[in-house]
């Protein structure tokens, strides 16, 4: 009983230290943010020798939003010459297909994919057949529901005018942010996530993640990584890791703005949140030892990739967390050693993890100017336990997957816009 | 060539524009006055933790004298914290009944199938709270139905408890909110500001901890200590940590509406 006792603290001790190295992380990332000095993006670089340009956007049952985006990306201000759109038709059932050819008979540059029969459904197989037919330098990615503005292409293709950059990222904007809690919830998550976060980590050197859309990166360099790994969900975590891991870097363009639709229901955003922790989990099985040891890699950057490899096990560690305190409450060992700890203990763990992603979020609002989001912040906590929850099983769904080594199937986000 | 007038026209146009443009927000970050931010930092922790620290026995005092008043029988004693006498007051509790227990670990577990089963309509955030508060209830009545006699606490093991959870929380007020508020320095406004919602944070947590420990100390004098982890774990910290985000959102929401009214002075290129 003594050595469970012991493991039992042991562990909350080691809980507290994880979230205090996150705290240190998000508080360190936020003060870089907002007051520190912000590394230039491309978008000045003024140069006419742009390099063509594959835009892919995968598609599977998409007609809600098909014609949206294909009419934005028409509209957009690259060379058409140096342009060509690929939607790539992964096995749509819907009016998905029909769509796409009567665009692709009216522009010339839009050479739709379609992937039938037993070709293996998935984001990622879509992406690895699109880059053996894209002839762009460059390959820019949107999902089905994102709509890219303008010049937003150009905004991304010019970063790879420095050989370094192997990616580059975006920031996402829910269009859609008034239409419920869920959603408004999300928006502000974003802007915690690309305004302070992606940012911070771009202006420190970090390791700023390719998103998978809104974002893009070499054909040839990508090709000759081995493309996207067939097995892993979240092919742009992977992605990142990847070029981090060759001696590239990812560029982070907080003036690219994308609006997306963000889920509308509790359920849609559960499948979401359980596959991202799915795929970023395949990620960290995958690349955890080779983070540690890579060469490439400065110290920091270790660290950065490895709290961000156990961003989604972090979650699952609290979920313990919570367990074990109840199991040292029955066993009346409430009090870690000294009552002192016991404060932090109590405090650390049982309190949404802490109180850093909050000062982060709020912080992104301010600079946002978002005067009214900020009362969205303790509603949050409406998150919590949701969270806790999905992210866990998505932690057992890569777990099941590295030991079982079984075929993934890619489930959709669904779409909740009027065609 | 043109002339003066139209040059101080132009000028003119240029000077009423030139605010409207305003910093975009991709790369702009906050005005910082660094020694604003070292003075205001080290004024509110040290003075609220002080304030803190100078009234923390006179608390505990007043609420054991209140729930003294309150809850007739209470058993008085003192908790003895660094160099502070804490005192408290709690009326007896008691174990639930082994027909009790049952009972609740019946309706947790029928809850907890419910809540897991495909019958369950409601929203899954709700739900996701609902199944952790069940749950935290059925482990409870688990424990009462099969270790019954183990029951490691009395109520004055709660009540000592629960101070050290309390001053927890008041401790941690100051130096959570001063840290993440006192990055704002672009006015002298921003440190009465934050001070103020120290302040409050602080005298809602004194209020709403000393209702929160009578409400408990009553529930464990005519319920039974089979509600007890439910206190710790539910209605503990978490709902401090509500009001807390709370009082930080309010003081953000103050600080962009002054923000807003005089954007130059608080926004600046951060290249």
């Amino acid at each position: 009983m003594g050595l469970l006792i012991f493991l039992l603290k042991a562990y909350i001790v080691f809980l507290i230290l994880v979230l205090l190295l996150y705290t240190i992380r998000h508080y360190t990332f936020t003060l870089n943010r907002a007051l520190g000095k912000q590394r230039l993006y491309y978008q000045d670089v003024l140069d006419e020798d742009l390099p063509t340009v594959s835009v892919l956007v995968p598609m599977h049952n998409e007609e809600k939003v098909a014609r949206h985006i294909l009419d934005l990306l028409v509209a957009s201000d690259y060379p058409k010459e140096k342009l060509e759109i690929i939607p790539i038709n992964d096995h749509s059932t819907d009016r998905t297909k029909e769509i796409l050819e009567e665009y692709a008979q009216k522009y010339p540059f839009i050479r739709p994919l379609h992937r039938y029969g037993d070709l293996p459904r998935g984001k990622q197989n879509g992406l690895n057949d699109a880059l053996k037919i894209a002839k762009g330098e460059v390959i820019i990615v949107y999902d089905a529901d994102y709509l890219p503005p303008k010049g937003q292409i150009r905004i991304l293709a010019v970063a790879f005018k420095d050989p370094q950059v192997g990616a580059v990222m975006g920031r996402v904007v829910p269009i859609n942010a008034e239409k419920n809690l869920l959603t408004r919830l999300l928006d502000i998550e974003r802007a915690g996530g690309y305004q302070v976060d992606q940012q911070a980590r771009y202006n420190l050197n970090l390791i700023p993640q390719y998103g998978g859309t809104v974002g893009g990166f070499r054909k040839d360099l990508v090709m000759k990584l081995g493309g996207f790994d067939a097995r892993i969900l979240a092919e742009d975590t992977e992605l990142t890791y990847k070029l981090y891991l060759n001696g590239y870097k990812v560029a982070y363009a907080n003036i690219a703005e994308c609006y997306e639709e963000a889920p509308e229901s509790w359920n849609v955003r559960a499948r979401q949140l359980r596959r991202w922790s799915r795929g970023h989990n395949q990620v960290m099985f995958k690349y955890f030892i080779p983070t540690i040891l890579s060469k490439k890699l400065n110290f920091w950057q270790k660290v950065d990739g490895l709290l961000l490899l156990a961003i989604y096990m972090q979650t699952f560690l609290i979920f313990l967390g919570l367990l074990d305190s109840l199991l040292l409450f029955f066993l009346g060992e409430m009090e870690i050693t000294s009552s002192y700890l016991f404060l932090l203990f109590m405090f650390a763990h049982n309190s949404f993890g802490n109180f850093a992603p909050f000062f982060e979020i709020g912080t992104a609002l301010v600079l946002d100017g978002a005067k009214q989001k900020v009362f969205l912040l303790p509603l949050m906590f409406f998150e919590f336990i949701f969270n806790i929850i999905y992210a866990s099983l998505g932690l057992f769904d890569a777990l099941i997957d590295l030991i079982t080594k079984r075929t993934i199937i890619w489930q959709k986000t669904e779409r909740f816009r009027n065609a | 060539m043109k002339s003066m007038a139209s040059r101080q026209a132009y000028s003119k146009i240029f000077e009423v524009e030139k605010p409207v443009v305003g910093y975009a927000r991709f790369g702009r970050v906050l005005r910082f006055n660094k020694y604003l931010f070292m003075l205001q930092l080290i004024f509110l922790v040290v003075v609220f933790e002080f304030l803190v620290i100078f009234f923390l026995e006179d608390y505990f005092r007043v609420l054991s004298h209140i729930t003294r008043r309150i809850l007739e029988d209470s058993y008085t004693g003192s908790y003895k914290f660094l160099s502070f006498k804490l005192e408290y007051s709690i009326p007896q509790g008691r174990l639930p009944t082994l027909q009790e227990s049952f009972i609740y670990l019946l309706v947790s577990s029928l809850s907890l199938l419910f809540l897991l089963s495909k019958f369950n309509r409601l929203s899954k955030y709700i739900s996701a709270w609902l199944i952790y508060i069940v749950f935290v209830y059925f482990v409870s009545s688990f424990y009462f139905v099969f270790f019954l006699g183990s029951f490691p606490y009395t109520e004055r093991d709660f009540a000592v408890l629960y101070i050290l959870q309390q001053t927890g929380v008041f401790l941690f007020i100051p130096i959570l909110l001063a840290f993440s508020l006192s990055i704002f320095t672009f006015s002298w406004l921003n440190p009465l500001l934050n001070a103020i919602t120290i302040a409050l944070s602080l005298t809602y947590s004194s209020v709403f901890g000393g209702l929160r420990y009578i409400v408990f100390a009553y529930t464990l004098k005519n319920f039974s200590y089979i509600h007890m982890p439910a206190m710790f774990f539910i209605f503990g910290p978490l709902l401090d940590f509500i009001y807390i985000v709370s009082f930080y959102s309010l003081c953000l929401y103050m600080t962009i509406k002054l923000f807003q009214r005089r954007q130059e002075g608080f926004y600046q290129w951060g290249f």
